[in-house]
This record gives C-alpha cells, sequence and structure tokens, in this order.
C-alpha cells in the first residue's frame, strides 16, 4: 500500500492564534483514517490546507506519495464542513457542475444517485432537502468521479439517528470497494464504528496517532473492595506500582502503571495479607482514552 | 477554455436572476429606438431646413449615425450586465461554492479565468445583438445608403464590445473584494454615483482632463463618445482615440490581476 496523504511540519497562523502547528503526518492508502479532535482542533484547517483552500503558513504535503495542486485534487471526492451546492438548483444541475470541473462525463451521475438513494429526488432543489440527504448528495457528489480517496469532514453532524445510520452504512460500503477515506469527526464514536486508525488533534497538534482498536498507551484502572476499606486503603497507598486510588461506589477505583494489571495487584495484596472481595478491572471505554489524552498535554 | 465557458453556462443557466437581468437588459435595449421616435420628429420640425425634411424617417437611425448612437446610449444600460456579473461571481463566495470548485479541482486562476471568459462571452452575445438591431432599425428607418456607408462606423460596435468587458471586469473585481452580493451591488452602484460627481468636479472645476478620463467608470465610456451634439450642430468625434483604447485596455488587464491576486492571496 502506497502513501495516501503525508505533510511534513504543516503549519497555520491565523493572526496570534496557531490553527495548526507543525504537523507531520502519514496516512496510508486503502484503510479508513480517522481525525478525532474537539471542535476547534485544527481538523477542517488541516483539511483545507491539504485541499487547497486555506493557504498554509508554513510546512508542505504531497497527495499519493508526491502529488499536488488541481490535478490531483480531481482524483479526490471532498466534503468540508458541511455539504455546498447551488440551493436553487436540482441534484442533476449541481453534480453536472462537479462533473465539469473534474473533466469528467455524467455516464456515473444515475450510479452515484442511486447509491446515496437520491436517484427519484434527482431533479428537486437542492435548497428543499433535508440535512441527511444534502450530506447524501455530497458524497454522491464526491463519489461522482470514482475518486482514489474520500475525505468528509463531520458527516453526519446534525443528523438524526436513521440519518447518521444511513451515512455510517454508505461509508462501510464504500471502504468496502476499497476506497481510502480520511474521516474528520469530534464524535469517538463515529471514528470507533467506522475506522482502522486514527489521529488525535488537539489545538492543532498531534497528541495520538494509532490503531483504533489498541490501548492508546495509557494506564489500566481496576476497582477493588475488601472488608476491611481501612486496611485496604492503606495496602494500595503503599503498593508501589498504584498510581491513584479514588473512592468509587464499589470500593476503590485504582489506575495502575502500564505493565501492571489485575492480577499483578491481586497478587501483590495477597502478599501484603489482603484478600480482596471485590475485583474487576475496568475496561476503558474511547471516550475516557480520548478525553485523558486530550487533557493530559 | 471551451470547458470553463461550458462551466459558468451550468453556473448561470439554472439561476433566475441571470435571465431575469438578461431579458430586462434586453427589453431595455428595444425600447429606446421605439421611443426616440417622437424626440426625432421633434428636432426634424424644429431643426432642420426645409428642404432637409424626408417622410418616415428618425434621424438617429442614419447608417454611419446609427453605430455610435446605439452603443452611445446603450452604454448607460450596462450596469444591468455588472449588476448580474456581481450577483453571479458573489453570490459563489456567500454560498462558498467557490470553495468546493477548488476542492473538487478547479485551480484559483481557472476560476478566474472562466469568469473572464464568460463576461467575454456575454459581451460577444450583447454586441451581436446590437449589431442586429441597429441593422433593423436602420433598414427600417435610414436613408438608403450604399452598404460601404452603411458599415463605415462599425468600428464603434468593437468600442461596445471593450466597454462591455471593461465594466463586466469592474463589477467582477468588486464582487471578489466585497464577497457579498447585496453588499457588492450597493457598493458597485455608490461608486459609481460617487465617480460621477468626481469626475464633474475633476474635470469642469479642475479642468485636469486626463485625470477625469482615468476614473475607472469614466474611462469605460470615454472611447464612444456623445454622438448627441451633431443635432445642434456640433462637432462629434466619430473615431476612437488611442489613448481612450489604451485606457480601457489597460483597465481590463488591471481588474484581471487584481482579481487574481485577492483569488489566491485568500482563504476561500
Amino acid at each position: 500500500m502506497g502513501i495516501l496523504l503525508e505533510t511534513n511540519k504543516l503549519t497555520k497562523h491565523y493572526g496570534k492564534l496557531t490553527a495548526v502547528n507543525q504537523l507531520d503526518l502519514k496516512i496510508e492508502e486503502g484503510q479508513v483514517f480517522g481525525m478525532l479532535g474537539p471542535n476547534g482542533s485544527g481538523k477542517t484547517t488541516t483539511l483545507g490546507m491539504v485541499l487547497g483552500v486555506t493557504e498554509r503558513s508554513s510546512g508542505d504535503f504531497t497527495w499519493f506519495g508526491g502529488e499536488n495542486g488541481p490535478e490531483t485534487r480531481k482524483k479526490i471526492g471532498a466534503i468540508l464542513e458541511r455539504p455546498i451546492f447551488f440551493p436553487g438548483y436540482s441534484a442533476v444541475e449541481n453534480l453536472k457542475i462537479v462533473a465539469k470541473i473534474k473533466g469528467i462525463n455524467t455516464t456515473n451521475m444515475e450510479h452515484v444517485l442511486r447509491m446515496v438513494q437520491l436517484y427519484e429526488r434527482r431533479n428537486d432543489r437542492f435548497g428543499a432537502y433535508s440535512l441527511g440527504m444534502k450530506q447524501r448528495l455530497a458524497i454522491a457528489a464526491a463519489m461522482l468521479c470514482d475518486p482514489k480517496a474520500l475525505i468528509l469532514d463531520e458527516p453526519t453532524n446534525g443528523l438524526d439517528p436513521e440519518g447518521i445510520a444511513q451515512i455510517r452504512e454508505i461509508i462501510v460500503n464504500i471502504a468496502g470497494m476499497g476506497k481510502s477515506i480520511i474521516l474528520a469527526s469530534h464524535l469517538l464514536d463515529e471514528v470507533q464504528k467506522v475506522c482502522s486508525s486514527c489521529i488525535i488533534l488537539r489545538k492543532g497538534e498531534l497528541v495520538f496517532q494509532g490503531a483504533v482498536s489498541a490501548d492508546m498507551g495509557t494506564s489500566k484502572r481496576v476497582e477493588v473492595d475488601a472488608p476491611e476499606q481501612d486496611l485496604l486503603r492503606e495496602a494500595l497507598k503503599n503498593t508501589p506500582f498504584v498510581l491513584d486510588v479514588e473512592v468509587s461506589k464499589q470500593g476503590f477505583l485504582v489506575s495502575l502503571e502500564a505493565g501492571q494489571d489485575a492480577f499483578t495487584l491481586n497478587k501483590y495484596l495477597q502478599d501484603q495479607g489482603m484478600v480482596l472481595s471485590h475485583l474487576q478491572t475496568l475496561k476503558k471505554s474511547l471516550e475516557e482514552q480520548f478525553l485523558e489524552i486530550v487533557n493530559k498535554s | 477554455m471551451i470547458r470553463l465557458i461550458q462551466l459558468e453556462w451550468l453556473k448561470a443557466k439554472p439561476a433566475r436572476f441571470f435571465w431575469v437581468l438578461l431579458l430586462l437588459f434586453m427589453a431595455l435595449m428595444i425600447s429606446v429606438p421605439i421611443s426616440v421616435q417622437g424626440l426625432s420628429d421633434w428636432i426634424i420640425k424644429n431643426f432642420l431646413p426645409e428642404n432637409l425634411k424626408l417622410d418616415n424617417v428618425n434621424l438617429f437611425y442614419d447608417f454611419q449615425d446609427i453605430w455610435q448612437n446605439f452603443t452611445f446610449v446603450f452604454q448607460y444600460f450596462t450596469v444591468f450586465l455588472g449588476t448580474l456579473i456581481i450577483i453571479h461571481v458573489a453570490r459563489e463566495f456567500s454560498l462558498k461554492t467557490a470553495r468546493q470548485n477548488i476542492i473538487d479541482g478547479l485551480s484559483k486562476s481557472e476560476f478566474v479565468w472562466s469568469k473572464v471568459l464568460f463576461i467575454g462571452f456575454i459581451a460577444l452575445l450583447v454586441t451581436l445583438f446590437v449589431a442586429v438591431l441597429a441593422l433593423v432599425f436602420g433598414g427600417l428607418f435610414s436613408p438608403p445608403v450604399g452598404s460601404a456607408l452603411m458599415f463605415e462606423n462599425v468600428h464603434f460596435l468593437g468600442a461596445y464590445f471593450i466597454h462591455l468587458v471593461q465594466d463586466m471586469l469592474f463589477a467582477m473585481f468588486v464582487a471578489m473584494l466585497v464577497r457579498k452580493p447585496g453588499i457588492a451591488v450597493v457598493v458597485y452602484l455608490f461608486y459609481a454615483w460617487l465617480e460621477s460627481f468626481a469626475y464633474l468636479v475633476i474635470k469642469h472645476a479642475l479642468g485636469w482632463d486626463l485625470v477625469a478620463k482615468l476614473l475607472p467608470n469614466a474611462s469605460t465610456k470615454g472611447l464612444i463618445h456623445t454622438p448627441m451634439y451633431k443635432y445642434v450642430l456640433q462637432p462629434v468625434q466619430t473615431f476612437i482615440s488611442w489613448e481612450d483604447l489604451v485606457i480601457s485596455l489597460g483597465y481590463i488587464g488591471v481588474f484581471i490581476a487584481l482579481s487574481m491576486w485577492i483569488m489566491k492571496k485568500r482563504d476561500l
């Protein structure tokens, strides 16, 4: 697999504010790649720079291992922030414009409209569409040129659950065709459901890059309890690999150093003469890990 | 190049404002020759010597004169085309379609060139329309002249074409600068009003002829000199001066260059 997108110290300043700071990215082809970060973390600015609409302050980027510029963008389907079309024009009239820009004929139009279930509504004004339909038309427009890569920025923002499910199904289908997809979102759940690997941005800086399913390099947490809570608390505080102890509903919430787990904790406490009545490893949700990563730095 | 004109056509064709302004503009053009009939009759009756009076003649439609008369008067309607171009260009920024165009693979200079070519295309259509109008009205009302004389002052059509291009490019520049269609139209119209005052002050109060000529709006109307003085037996310039032509072509270059610069400089 080749490289889809590579950035080298990509930076954008807005006056004093640094929206994206020295971003080094390397995204491989053929995967669904998540860009995660709270609002204002620089996701859209980064995508704007690599898509030629936001002038970069410094640094550079290449697509497909060395390309750049308008001809490269013709091979990419992208939606930034929200679907953009002429509101008074029909889906067909709008897609004709996209096809003319990409320098392709419109033979693929019926296929992409059917794929997003808008073929029946193809002659209706874009302005009369629901938000979900607008998003779907944007995906159809992005797929019109049979792109090598698809870039979606917050594709489910503001949609109802049914709309979200429809968009996700479309994304998964497109990923199944072997297309590379970059999905920017502030919703962890979304990235977790469709992406294989991701980055996390915070205030324009890269704070994490890796596989979505893997442990994101943070400490494990275990919940423990014993009949004699005061003794247990003392024992926990004296355990060398315990980072933090908090009181929880069912006893104590213990953060362990990396490499330690429930087994080593239990064994250590037993050696100290403590017998536990409750021992449970807490699997951190991506949500908690995300917040931890974002708040830590 | 064909692709860029086709692209603009796809953008303009479904828009209602495009057809409304264009048809209004054309309707005004047709209405003028019809309504000046009375004025012509009045001049004939009061100013012309008895031996020159002819039946069924409209002075303004005399061949040779008709090219300058028509193009001169029609210049005052170009504001409709300017407004059309402003809405056509500025809405691309307010709707953000310009941004999506670039994302889809249009280069920023292609975006500007497609507008410039579209302006040239509209100017050409309108010029042809004026040529047809002149031939029809001249054919109906001009005293018969030979075909050589008939087309003698046809160069005014060329001047009119340049005027249209220059004025619409100015509108495009304002649209790129301001980006909000409503405000851009107001700026465009207000500027024209302001400049007409400045022109009077500079030309007549201060007597700086060249400076007055160099004002953008004055210079787009500078190519075709007022032909009406001839009806009160004053001299009229019936050629297009190099000086005026250079100023107009210079502005055409400047407006394209400035639009290009703004487009490249700013984020979308």
